[in-house]
């Protein structure tokens, strides 16, 4: 007979509790805190001056009991449509706007013309649970204050009607411009909890 | 006296089973699923008109028992050598792309400044719960023996060209250096 410890180990752990990812394609996912379901992203999303949501980053989401961290990470393409597609993009945390995730792109700057920047985006944002009071506007969120589910994702906006912006797309493939079939990207959502 | 569980609770952990990440430098990695060898990237790759293979971007991986999600993150250096630099990106499996991840990346143009230089990644999660495999869309229904996962790059055309692993400009010298890539692979529960 071998040790006791050998048939019933120390537990080893990190301080992820857990991580929810995928690409946006509609899939469910389940973690140890509940099934999620990633939005599906079917196309490209053209941006204007109006502030709106950016598809495929959002999610309802409640962290598990004991995590004092969240982070959140949206990774999808951006393009410059027109001029120097000029974009603000917010993480927005239950309607509240956090004010150190704000980003803003763009491609340099060629006449009205000479639009070809395009490349990957990573919007991040590390939620503190560790605090006594809620600051949504900081990211900082009282753990009673977390315990249904909670609505983060992203906004965006182009500078002005000039400056144009899009996500998702790919406005060249294998050595021409994209025709209308060509593949979009389907961008890619991850939180993580941690203790 | 409790039960025994009590003093010997099973480990409980998170859903995350195993992360291979690393480097690509020639280092060897050991995770639960086995040891890799990552591939040793060792200076820049001037990107053609035909697709070729990115270097420092292949894996071949056998996920841990119990993955149903996996996610391949690739992370790369991205230079225009000449006008915008329009290259085009695509992930593979097995001699498959996965059509959903394929990524152009450029900056804008300008007819003889091609100053763009920046970060890049090529990201995806494979779902392993599908009832059939579609590779073209990165779902399967079963991996249990490795599949080869890379990313295969080219230029728009012999005006537009682009490279990887390249930076023109370091500090407030002009002086052009080799950056390895990364690459993570995470196999969830």
């Amino acid at each position: 007979m071998g040790n006791l410890t050998d048939l019933f180990p120390a537990a080893t752990s990190n301080n992820i509790l857990e991580v929810l990812a995928g690409t946006c394609d509609g899939r469910s996912v389940s973690v140890g805190s509940g099934a999620y379901t990633f939005p599906n992203v079917t196309g490209i999303q053209n941006i204007s001056t109006s502030v709106v949501n950016v598809t495929g980053s959002s999610i309802d989401y409640v962290p598990p009991e004991g995590t004092k961290y969240v982070s959140y990470k949206f990774n999808t393409k951006y393009e410059a449509t027109s001029a120097g597609g000029i974009m603000g993009i917010n993480i927005v945390y239950d309607n509240t706007v956090i004010t150190q995730a704000a980003r803003g792109f763009s491609g340099n700057y060629m006449g009205g013309t000479s639009h070809d920047a395009e490349t990957t985006i990573s919007m991040e944002f590390v939620f503190d649970l560790t605090v006594p009071t809620t600051n949504k506007a900081a990211g900082q969120i009282a753990p009673a204050d977390w315990t249904a589910a909670k609505t983060i994702k992203c906004t965006a906006r182009s500078y002005s009607s000039t400056y144009l912006g899009r996500f998702h797309g790919n406005t060249y493939f294998d050595g021409a411009s994209a025709s209308s079939s060509a593949p979009y990207v389907k961008p890619n959502l991850t939180i993580t909890a941690y203790s | 006296m409790g039960n025994l569980s009590d003093s010997f609770p099973a480990a409980s952990g998170s859903n995350v089973l195993e992360v291979l990440t690393g480097t690509s430098d020639g280092r060897s990695v050991t995770v639960k699923s086995g040891t890799y060898t990552l591939e040793n990237v060792s200076t820049f790759q001037n990107l053609s008109t035909s697709y070729a293979d990115i270097t420092g971007s292949s894996i071949a991986y056998t996920p841990p028992v119990g993955t149903k999600h996996l996610s391949y993150e690739f992370n790369f250096m991205f230079d225009c050598i000449a006008y915008s630099g329009i290259s085009h990106f695509k992930l593979m499996i097995d001699n498959t792309e996965v059509i959903p991840a394929y990524k152009n990346f450029a900056s804008n143009y300008y007819s003889t400044y091609h100053h763009g230089n920046f970060p890049c990644s090529v990201f995806y999660v494979f779902d392993l719960t599908a009832a059939s495999d579609d590779a073209a869309n990165g779902k399967f229904s079963s991996w249990t023996s490795n599949k080869t996962i890379k990313v295969q790059g080219r230029e728009y055309n012999s005006s537009y060209q682009g490279a990887v692993h390249y930076m023109i400009y370091y500090s407030t010298v002009g002086t052009a250096q080799t950056v390895r890539p990364n690459l993570t692979i995470t196999a969830y529960s």
